[in-house]
């Protein structure tokens, strides 16, 4: 069942916090914000990029979706169902529906099964296929990701990283889902390798109509991937909407600087990346105001007291005093 | 004046099949304040070429098997582990990928620092500690005083890639080896990281060789190139024209199947290498490219290409070029 308004994925307000641990019995309690306030919204076959640097929240955010956590405040609507707080059986439903692709493909393959062991392992838990069945099902979706049948008796040990890859595209597969979460998916293999990944992830999203949310701190790799973007620091979404808008035109300072602090591929081009000063601040005591202000080139009296509102114009999501 | 040459450098590794190269035949030589910077993809050789000049193949699973190491007029292989540590952090000094992995979690910034002195044999007193202190202030680090006395865990990425840098440049090396320097980094202080390294070279006339695998980071930092694939040199040239005019396959496919920001044009796939990294025990007496190669003739699978210039000053080592 699709939601009438056609959107796979909506999460308002989200937000979580980690308790900092105590030295004392006395002391206050303190909480880290990793994920504070965030709205997004997916309609069915999109891709959006979360982009932010370590620390600002991204995988939190990605956890809470998948409810592998539960958000201490917000709501996380899947397919027309609130799953926030869902449990069992329910939360298992909503699991098939949205599947992971981990970042590292050496980790994330349990070593002593076989790829279709891997592939199948899901459909045995959710699924209610015959064992046969299932491993029919398991090696078709392996062939699909550009593997062969005989590759599919071997362990994990005997791919490369690109291959590891694709079981792990694969295996998340095998239920069908709507939503892949890919946690920078290419980040750990080779540079000539990621472009054949990349585009798996595209074929197979225009094949199967799948939406994606994709992690990733290489802007080139979500402007090449998504069509819209979130802009995420300090736990908060500071600037979201189409790639090519947020991109060629950016109205967030941290967006501008993510942008100015690539360097261009072209070397007579060239300029000095832009720098932008000092560090992301610690999390469990952020800045007041705009949490970005300490950094920001723009930065006035009003930044260092009120948090700015998100404002929206064209589909273009600011959160910004002073937006260009 | 050429600072440093390398000659036909061979380094092998003992494998289960008897002794393998890693790296076979590399030449290249760098000038004081110019960056070379090295391209490859992990199993290329480029780590071990650093390692190798830096004298740190452990004698227990490799060694330098050929050629020569030239600097300023010394050969360094073959020298005695002492001759090698005079040199080592006094006139040649490396900068490691993981600084957290690469920093001893037991001491202090500022001892470790100054341990550099020490291990020179100029003592730990009040003289080194305030050298150290200047060196904090030179890769500016804020609050270099407070710094010093911070453990590895209690500062962040980038303050701890600065420290590591303040290390090499204790003595003022007249070379720096940077083996993905900021590849643990985000990209707001990468570009801090990078613009400093860049800086120091102008101000201290130093030799930077910066091993990369960021197509952007080579355009916008080194003035000369070596891409290095399965071992050998396969392109060399001023990056300028290297990136703009690739002759070598591989270098052609690589720079093409990187997304590159602001280039994307919506449905357009990348450009995909097939196939993976051949393995350092896979090693074919031809080209080590052939396998992947779109231009591969029965020539390349029975001799491997030597580097022959095609522009000035930049050559590569490839039959379908030569023939072309």
């Amino acid at each position: 069942m699709s939601a009438p308004d056609g959107l796979l994925l909506e999460v308002n307000d989200l937000a979580m916090r980690y308790a900092v641990r105590r030295r004392s019995p006395f002391e206050a309690r303190r909480y880290v914000h990793a994920v504070n306030g965030i709205d997004i919204r997916l309609r069915h076959g999109e891709t959006l990029g979360i982009v932010g640097e370590s620390g600002c929240g991204k995988t939190t955010l990605a956890r809470c979706i998948l409810r592998l956590l539960e958000p201490t405040r917000g709501r996380i609507v899947l397919n027309g169902r609130d799953i926030t707080h869902a449990k069992g059986g329910e939360l298992r439903a909503a699991r098939r529906d949205m599947q992971f692709v981990f970042q590292d493909p050496y980790a994330s393959l349990d070593p002593r099964l076989r790829a279709v062991d891997l592939v199948r392992e899901p459909l045995d838990a959710l699924s209610t296929l015959s064992r046969a069945e299932a491993n029919e099902r398991a090696i078709g979706l392996l062939e699909k990701v550009g593997l062969t049948r005989a590759q599919a008796q071997r362990y994990p040990h005997q791919f490369s990283g690109g291959q590891r890859q694709r079981i792990g595209i694969a295996r998340a597969l095998a239920l069908n889902p709507k939503l892949v979460l890919a946690d920078e998916p290419v980040s750990a293999l080779d540079v000539s390798i990621r472009a054949q990944i990349l585009n798996l992830m595209a074929a197979l999203r225009e094949e199967l109509g799948l939406s994606y949310i994709v992690i990733s701190h290489d802007l080139a790799i979500i402007d090449h991937v998504c069509d819209r973007v979130a802009i995420i620091y300090l736990g908060r979404i500071v600037e979201q909407g189409e790639v090519a808008d947020v991109f060629n035109r950016p109205r967030h300072p941290y967006t501008q600087a993510l942008l100015a602090a690539v360097p261009h591929h072209d070397p007579r081009q060239r300029r000095r990346a832009a720098e932008i000063v000092g560090d992301l601040p610690n999390p469990t005591a952020p800045p007041p105001g705009c949490t970005f202000h300490p950094r920001c080139p723009k930065a006035t009296d009003l930044c260092k007291r009120v948090a700015p509102q998100t404002t929206t114009t064209d589909g273009h999501d600011v959160a910004c005093h002073h937006p260009d | 004046m050429t600072l440093l040459s390398v000659n036909n450098l061979a380094t092998e590794f003992n494998t289960q099949a008897g002794p393998r190269r890693a790296i076979d035949g590399v030449s290249f030589s760098v000038e004081r304040g110019e960056v070379l910077g090295i391209v490859g993809e992990s199993g290329s050789g480029k780590s071990v070429t650093a390692l190798s000049i830096m004298g740190l193949i452990d004698p227990q699973v490799g060694r330098i098997s050929g050629g020569s190491i030239t600097f300023d007029g010394r050969d360094l292989v073959g020298l005695k582990l002492a001759e090698l540590q005079a040199l080592r952090g006094k006139r040649i000094s490396m900068v490691f990928q993981e600084p957290l992995s690469a920093l001893n979690p037991c001491f202090t910034i500022g001892d470790q620092i100054g341990e550099v002195f020490v291990a020179h044999g100029d003592g730990a007193g009040a003289a080194t500690r305030a050298r150290v202190l200047e060196l904090l202030k030179l890769v500016h680090i804020p609050d270099p005083e407070g710094i010093l006395r911070r453990y590895p865990h209690e500062i962040s990425g980038g303050m701890r890639q600065r420290a590591m840098i303040a290390m090499a440049l204790a003595y003022t090396p007249d070379l720096l080896i940077a083996d993905e320097p900021t590849t643990a980094l985000d990209v707001t202080i990468q570009a801090q990281v990078l613009n400093l390294i860049d800086r120091l070279r102008q101000e201290l006339k130093l030799a930077v060789i910066l091993i990369t695998h960021d197509i952007g980071i080579v355009a916008q930092y080194t003035d000369r190139v070596a891409v290095m694939y399965g071992g050998r040199i396969v392109e060399t040239g001023p990056a300028e024209t290297l990136l703009s005019a690739p002759r070598h396959p591989y270098t052609i496919g690589l720079l093409a199947s990187v997304p590159r920001l602001g280039a994307r044009r919506p449905g357009e796939r990348l450009q995909e290498i097939p196939g993976t990294v051949p393995s350092i025990t896979e090693i074919l007496p031809g080209c080590r490219f052939a396998s992947r190669c779109a231009h591969r003739m029965s020539r390349c699978d029975e001799q491997a290409p030597a580097l022959v210039e095609r522009a000035p000053g930049q050559a590569a080592a490839c039959w379908w070029t030569e023939a072309a």
